[in-house]
């Protein structure tokens, strides 16, 4: 199995971690997992030619089948991509130290994704699940700055109790539905799941749901998302926005929908989610300004895309008939759309990343007139905002397209509002990208006068920046590996419709450049240059004469104000929860911890845990030992011969007397 | 209809794209002229204007090729979106012939306008590129939800189904009425011409363009604004002519389309030079509105209204 390859080189990234040197580490392993990477895209083709592989790896029951390939895809695109982007952009963690902390868990966090996709065995998904949310935890705080910590903590904490907890529960549940965790396997959970009574589907369903749901950043579990995504290295985010949210969408299909089953109500619930998490991580976005929470946002925003599509053919695929037809539509454009969003959001995060790389700063306020130096990072964030907004011949169109298509078909009142939200919400994100684009590389500043980015990182961005545009262009490149569902859709090289709608996108790139570069002949510009006019003053400061990322939309913003109170409110509720939750674990820390030479002082907040010397309690049963040892390891080197043969011949007597007198 | 037939109407869609928005502009500040008991300018005069811009070289405050490029792109996404509805029965270019691709490529020019004002250094263009998204961000779930009417009443989204199958329900009324809103609204005639407002913001985002780069964006801009009329006027006409089979027949749908758009442009004239700009901030609220208007009225319309 080509996926053995793939993990094996994952490994070997870990065991890079080995090197002292923290430059070559992060370099070594951060090619290796784009190795790894490239083995899984391999997998998928070979899945997508010769049929489904069963197997078992290193003792782990796998089952790659087409719906595993579609999440390898997502997983193998995105790892390429911020791989390579990482040999050159983790230079600037150097300081930091700890090459191998990186190289272990960033290796592992790709390795566990691949695995949770492809196990079939409950157990070891919630393992790799597990496996995939700690490494991501250590990934998340590796600048050690003070805020990234407490945002890597509320990340962990959140993830532990709405998502460990519940799935070590479904987890029991299946086990108690099969009776052995040897016969795990999804097909055996799904027949046993069958014959169960109602309310164990329920609770099976429901623990799973809220599981995904907050692993994807639904509503409302949002709150983590945006400083999670802040604080990581900005490679890490573009995997985490890029195919760990993804991971989540696997799970409510494969877990979900093919074990516990669907109906109508289900699908509507997924939907609405959907809908009301694509209006508020979107609106949300649209008033942030530091670009890499503004790209958290709409991470947060475009899963919400994805669960509409999803929840559309979940609430119409039993229905049968031509409602159906469009549930496999919706279904398969929620994939779709779950692809693109890999694709350009992970594309995003490079440019926000390598800008962050030459100028230090990812704050929309503060950048500005990039797209001079920067060509080349301008224009692959101009494709891939392009992309996100949905602006044809781009990938995100189609995707968004189809959602539409499938919602105004749905004969459902809400399903069609969930349409109409999700095409506001296309200018909402349109607004928002127009604003990240024109803030950083628009104009002209002499503030920043740097470099392009080195070639790694380019070569990063513009695999997926140029897939946003080929699969915008040939749909039909992945619409054979995206349609799991069989939706009756309609696409060869020159088009992909649905029954009567369709859309041709390399007629409309051919008669786009066409009309573009014809009337660039019959208009040709001549110019001269000059100096923006800036109403003849002669005191200006040039790098401020603009509007800076926060005056944007500042009337709209104004205008739903009271949009942005209820979302406050719901956000402060959350962060309270998570607040409390911090606080239970610090009163039961406690008891198992004592801060070393104060032995009196409480434990109050993290930071005391953080910034004094903790003992913990485990630690108090082995100290004795470990400080004979350090005793020893320190004193051994001194002693000279004579004296070490003496206490050896002493050590060697008493235990021959011991032996004798017993 | 015969292939030669189908020919010539694409040309007459062609001709009628290139050529006849500067003169409806010429045809709005003639009415807008005798309602301010003026003479007015002859009906080629925004041709000449135009003609004059072409021939003028343009200062660039900026080294980024967006900026050169943004008014071709806008341009060709604009005759695109124009060339995507029917003439008679034929479409000039059928890329796809429904309402979401029509409405995303109109956006296209907004799109390009946008960046091309971002492109430069210039406080007053963005300024007056944030305007025009928002703008959009406004109007743009309200023709969504429009969208949503239509097809639901028609039960497709394909512009050829929804002609053939649209009934008349109150719901359709009332979306015809708040679509030519919209579309007004779209257009960016005065009251709602806040992003290029020339006494606020100098022009907008075309406050840096001059000579013939500007040419090409006004171009661009006169023929969306056709577009949008004859999108609007093709929805009002031809659901009910009955089927289109005979050669003879399209020609006189295609006229009666041409009659109505020249009859409409004086109404639009007479509106413009009766208000007063507004602020964005109105806007916001009117359409905002609207908006929910929109939301009863695809209620009404899954009701069967």
């Amino acid at each position: 199995m080509i996926l053995e390859y793939a993990i094996g080189a994952f490994i070997l990234g870990g065991l890079v971690g080995l090197i002292r040197d923290y430059k070559a580490t992060v370099k070594a392993s951060s090619f290796m997992a784009f190795l790894g990477s490239l083995a899984l895209l391999w997998q998928v083709y070979y899945v997508y030619t010769n049929g489904p592989v069963t197997g078992s790896l290193f003792g782990i029951p796998v089952r790659i089948d087409n719906l595993s390939i579609v999440f390898l895809l997502i997983i193998g695109l995105v790892g390429v991509a911020s791989s390579l982007f990482a040999i050159n952009y983790m230079e600037m963690f150097e300081n930091v130290g700890k090459g191998w902390v990186y190289a272990v868990a960033y290796n592992t966090f790709l390795a566990s994704m691949a695995l949770v996709v492809t196990v079939d065995s409950m157990e070891y998904f919630v393992m790799s699940w597990e496996l995939m949310t700690l490494s991501s935890f250590i990934l998340v705080f590796f600048s050690e700055k003070l805020r990234d910590v407490d945002a890597s903590v509320k990340y962990y904490i959140t993830m532990h109790f709405l998502d460990t907890i519940p799935l070590f529960l479904a987890l029991g549940t299946a086990y108690s539905l099969v009776g052995s965790f040897d016969k795990l396997t999804f097909e055996n959970i799904a027949n046993a799941m069958a014959n169960a009574p109602f309310h164990t589907k329920a609770v099976f369903g429901g623990l799973l749901m809220i599981a995904f749901m907050t692993k994807s950043g639904m509503i409302p579990f949002q709150f983590w998302v945006a400083e999670t995504y802040r604080a990581a290295p900005t490679s890490v985010s573009a995997v985490m926005a890029g195919a760990m949210e993804k991971v989540a969408l696997y799970g409510l299909i494969a877990l979900i929908w093919r074990i516990v089953g669907t109906s109508y109500s289900l699908g509507l619930f997924v939907a609405v989610i959907g809908a009301i998490t694509l209006t508020v991580g979107t609106l949300y976005a649209l008033r942030e300004t530091n670009a890499k929470r503004l790209l958290a946002y709409h991470s947060i925003g475009q899963m919400g895309y994805i669960w509409l599509g999803i929840g559309i053919g979940m609430a119409l695929i039993p229905k049968g008939g031509f409602l159906a037809a469009v549930g496999a539509l919706g279904a398969f454009a929620g994939l779709f759309h779950a692809l693109n969003h890999a694709i350009f959001k992970a594309s995003l995060f490079l440019s926000a990343g390598a800008v962050e790389y030459r100028t230090g700063t990812v704050d929309l306020d503060e950048l500005g007139g990039l797209g001079k130096t920067m060509k080349v990072t301008a224009l692959a964030a101009l494709f891939a905002s392009l992309a996100i907004s949905g602006v044809p011949p781009f990938n995100g169109f189609l995707s968004k397209w189809l959602i539409y298509v499938s919602g105004y078909y749905s004969h459902s009142y809400v399903l069609a509002l969930g349409a109409v939200l999700a095409a506001f919400i296309s200018a909402a994100t349109l607004a928002s990208f127009v604003k990240f684009y024109g803030t950083q590389f628009g104009g002209k500043m002499k503030r920043y006068d740097v470099e392009e980015a080195p070639a790694g990182m380019l070569a990063g961005q513009w695999i997926l920046a140029g897939l946003t545009l080929l699969i915008g262009v040939f749909p039909g490149t992945v619409t054979g590996i995206l349609n799991v569902f069989n939706a009756p859709i309609d696409t060869n090289l020159y088009k992909i419709g649905f029954k009567s709608v369709f859309f041709s996108p390399v007629l409309f790139v051919i008669v786009l450049g066409i009309l573009t570069f014809g009337l660039y002949l019959v208009f040709k510009p001549e110019y001269k240059e000059a100096k923006p006019w800036d109403c003849g003053s002669t005191q200006i400061d040039e790098d401020e004469y603009r509007i800076n990322a926060e005056g944007y939309y500042i009337k709209y913003e104004e205008k739903i104000g009271s949009f942005y109170r209820l979302g406050d409110w719901f956000y402060s509720v959350g962060a309270g929860i998570i607040h409390y939750i911090v606080r239970a674990y610090l009163w039961m820390a406690s008891y198992f911890t004592k801060i070393v030479d104060t032995p009196y002082t409480k434990v109050e907040s993290l930071d005391d845990l953080r910034e004094r010397e903790i003992m913990h309690i485990d630690e108090e049963v082995f100290k004795p030992l470990i400080r004979f040892l350090n005793i020893a390891r320190d004193v051994l080197p001194g002693i000279r011969l004579g004296t070490f043969i003496v206490i050896a011949l002493i050590v060697v007597g008493a235990i021959v007397g011991l032996l004798i007198a017993m | 209809m015969e292939t030669t037939a189908k020919l010539a109407f694409s040309f007459i869609g062609v001709l009628l794209t290139f050529l006849l928005p500067p003169y409806l502009d010429g045809i709005a500040r003639r009415v807008k002229a005798r309602l301010q008991y003026r003479r007015g300018p002859p009906l080629m005069q925004t041709w000449y204007d135009l003609n004059k811009l072409f021939n003028l070289p343009s200062v660039k405050p900026t080294k980024s090729a967006l900026f050169t490029w943004a008014p071709f792109l806008a341009l060709a996404s604009a005759v695109i979106g124009a060339l995507l509805l029917p003439y008679g029965n034929v479409v000039p270019i059928n890329v796809g012939f429904n309402l979401v691709v029509f409405f995303y490529v109109i956006l296209m020019v907004s799109v390009f306008l946008m960046l091309a004002g971002l492109s430069v250094q210039n406080a007053f263009s963005h300024l007056g590129s944030a305007r025009e998204m928002q703008i959009i961000l406004t109007v743009e779930p309200l023709i969504a939800i429009l969208y949503g009417v239509l097809a639901y009443n028609a039960g497709s989204l394909n512009i050829a189904d929804i002609i053939a199958n649209l009934h008349l329900t109150p719901s359709l009324v009332m979306t015809y009425v708040l679509l030519a809103y919209a579309l007004y609204v779209e257009s960016g005639f005065v009251p709602f011409d806040i992003a290029e407002a020339e006494q606020e913001v100098i022009g907008g985002p075309l406050s840096e363009y001059s000579g013939r780069l500007l040419g090409v964006f006004y171009y661009a801009i006169y023929i969306k604004r056709f577009a949008l009329l004859w999108f609007f006027v093709s929805l009002l006409v031809l659901p009910w002519v009955g089927p289109i089979n005979t050669t003879l027949k399209a020609a006189e749908v295609l006229a009666v389309q041409f009659l109505l758009t020249i009859a409409l442009y004086p109404v639009i004239a007479s509106l413009e030079a009766t208000n007063a700009r507004l602020r964005i901030d109105h806007v916001v609220k009117m359409n905002t509105r609207a908006f929910f208007a929109g939301v009863i009225i695809l209620a009404m319309a899954f009701m069967g209204w």
